[in-house]
């Protein structure tokens, strides 16, 4: 417990953490507003369900959320690489797998905040401008469902850039492979797979982590698992193993 | 509290045994054994670049030796239930995220081992830093960022202190109080081990002398035993007839130096020895003087 409380005290004296958090933020919750205001259009949105038009106003929020919680996830563990800061915390801790696990909690705690404030706030920004006020209409179940799948895509996407810093150990290598990761995956196994005549689009990392939720039994779960173990594994023996 | 009580143990406190560190064909420290005591000021010395730092980052588990192994209290770093309780660190002092302010820098350290607020206070007044305590890290000196480290290092009041060059980039005043601090520390019982490339820093402060070179333990002695040791004492002699006093010099196998203001060093003879060959050749000497061994010569000596 002691070691989460100081990983937060040093995510959260950090002026960049705070920039990203609130530009983060605000920047979802305006994207939710806009997206809104398309679909205050009845040519756009009378033939959608509630839930439909709910995933076009927030999915686009969250992808905008992302960008940001990549970068603070980053940051967690690069900005003391960056600085040489993480001598300093190797020598008041020396259990190296404890201190990224703690790290890797801090992560999913400001991933889990972030989104979920992000998601709320920007639901409850889309709402007066949508046609008919669709959402409101729709079961609490299914608008509070499409909220958590939006929030636990946000946390994974965070781990994933967290497993890759640990790999990494550099920001801007890290912010690259994993938005590359993120957003480009699905092309290259969509290209893969018409070239394997098979469809490969639910390995990519997008479809894997959103699909844990709408479909965990699926292969979802097994690609997910391998794109976050993958990085992770592949930096923490590095961890063990090399100098500091 | 148990870190007083750890303080006043006679038994040693860290123990080096056979460090050894290579990258590839370079061998950085090679079989390197010493041991601390509680209650002295070790002196770990050598010239840049003599393996020191590497040193020092192995034994708090920082880099992995190739082999050998160093215990505190018994124990290796990893296996301390509280690092900072045991064993206070000084290395770099640029090693700390400039975005912060000094007093948050220590807050998080001190959050890990569960150390409260008080002793952040405590430690920011110890070593002058609290007015400047909320500023920013990216704003302060080097000599303030390395009171910062040591107040870090005192964290947890801890029964060692490892410290790396810590006077760099302070100015005189802030040299004779680590002097100071560091002697009385010491006084409390507390192991220190401080390295330095300038022994004119460790001459007045340390009691023993651990001299690094070429990654390898020259010498682990006290201070007067590594000069009476490594240091050759010097005559020094004012006469008009030096070119005949240094003729009767060089055929008793002694060496000869001048100095710019003509005056003669003699190295290899006593100044009485001097004094009667002077004499029995009627050599007129208006000074003949001992010029006692330094450390500084003692040093010079090891590593050259």
């Amino acid at each position: 417990m002691n070691l989460f409380a100081a990983e937060w005290l040093k995510i959260r004296t950090l002026r960049s953490f705070r920039i990203c958090a609130v530009a983060g933020l605000t920047l979802a919750v305006a994207t939710a507003a806009l997206r809104a205001l398309v679909y205050s259009d009845p040519v756009f949105a009378q033939d959608m369900t509630g839930g439909e038009v709910l995933a076009e106003v927030l999915g686009p929020a969250a992808a905008v959320l992302q960008v940001a919680i990549v970068v603070v996830s980053v940051l967690v563990l690069s900005s003391e690489y960056r600085t040489g800061a993480i001598r300093v915390t190797f020598v008041a801790t020396p259990w190296r797998l404890r201190v990224m696990a703690a790290k890797a909690l801090v992560v999913t705690v400001v991933a889990t905040v972030l989104a979920s404030l992000s998601m709320l706030a920007g639901y409850a920004a889309a709402l007066p401008f949508l046609y008919r006020g669709a959402p409101a209409a729709t079961a609490p179940g299914i608008i509070l469902g499409r909220v958590g799948v939006e929030i636990g895509y946000c946390v994974l996407v965070g781990l994933f850039a967290f497993a890759v810093t640990i790999a990494v150990r550099d920001t801007a290598a890290a912010v690259t492979v994993t938005l590359g990761g993120v957003l480009l995956s699905g092309v290259v196994f969509t290209l893969i797979g018409m070239l394997l005549r098979t469809d490969l689009t639910g390995l990519s990392f997008a479809e894997a982590a959103a699909g844990v939720f709408t479909e965990p039994f699926s292969r979802a779960l097994p690609a997910l698992t391998a794109w976050l173990a993958v990085p992770a594994v592949a930096g923490c023996l590095a961890l063990t193993r090399r100098d500091a | 509290m148990c870190g007083r009580d750890r303080v006043r143990s006679v038994v040693p406190v860290i123990e080096v045994h056979h460090l050894t560190k290579t990258y590839g064909p370079v061998t950085a420290v090679s079989d390197v054994s010493f041991r601390l005591d509680s209650g002295v000021v070790n002196g770990f010395v050598g010239p840049n670049g003599a393996g020191k730092s590497t040193t020092l980052r192995m034994m708090v588990g920082l880099d992995r030796p190739t082999s050998g192994h160093c215990l505190f209290d018994g124990r290796p770093y990893a296996a301390l239930d509280a690092p900072l309780r045991t064993v206070g660190t000084l290395l770099d002092p640029e090693t700390i995220h400039p975005g912060r302010s000094g007093r948050d820098h220590l807050r998080i350290l001190a959050r890990t081992h569960g150390i409260g607020r008080r002793r952040t206070d405590e430690v920011l007044e110890t070593v002058g830093l609290t007015a400047a305590a909320g500023r920013r890290i990216g704003g302060y000196s080097l000599g303030m960022r390395q009171r910062l480290g040591l107040a870090a290092a005192l964290l947890g009041d801890p029964a060692a202190l490892l410290l790396d060059e810590p006077s760099n980039g302070l100015d005189p005043d802030g040299i004779i109080w680590i002097r100071t601090l560091l002697r009385s520390l010491a006084r409390e019982g507390r192991a220190i081990l401080v390295s330095s490339h300038l022994m004119s820093e460790l001459a007045q402060t340390a009691d023993r002398l651990i001299v690094l070179g070429h990654g390898r333990v020259l010498a682990d002695a006290s201070v007067t035993e590594l000069v009476s040791r490594n240091a050759t004492r010097t005559v020094q002699v004012r006469t008009d007839h030096g070119d005949e006093l240094e003729r009767l010099v060089r055929g008793r196998d002694a060496a000869v130096a001048r100095r710019p203001d003509g005056a003669l060093e003699i190295t290899g003879m006593t100044a009485d020895e001097v004094a009667v060959l002077a004499h029995r050749d009627g050599i007129l000497l208006y000074e003949i003087t001992t010029v006692p061994a330094s450390l500084e010569d003692a040093y010079l000596e090891l590593t050259r």
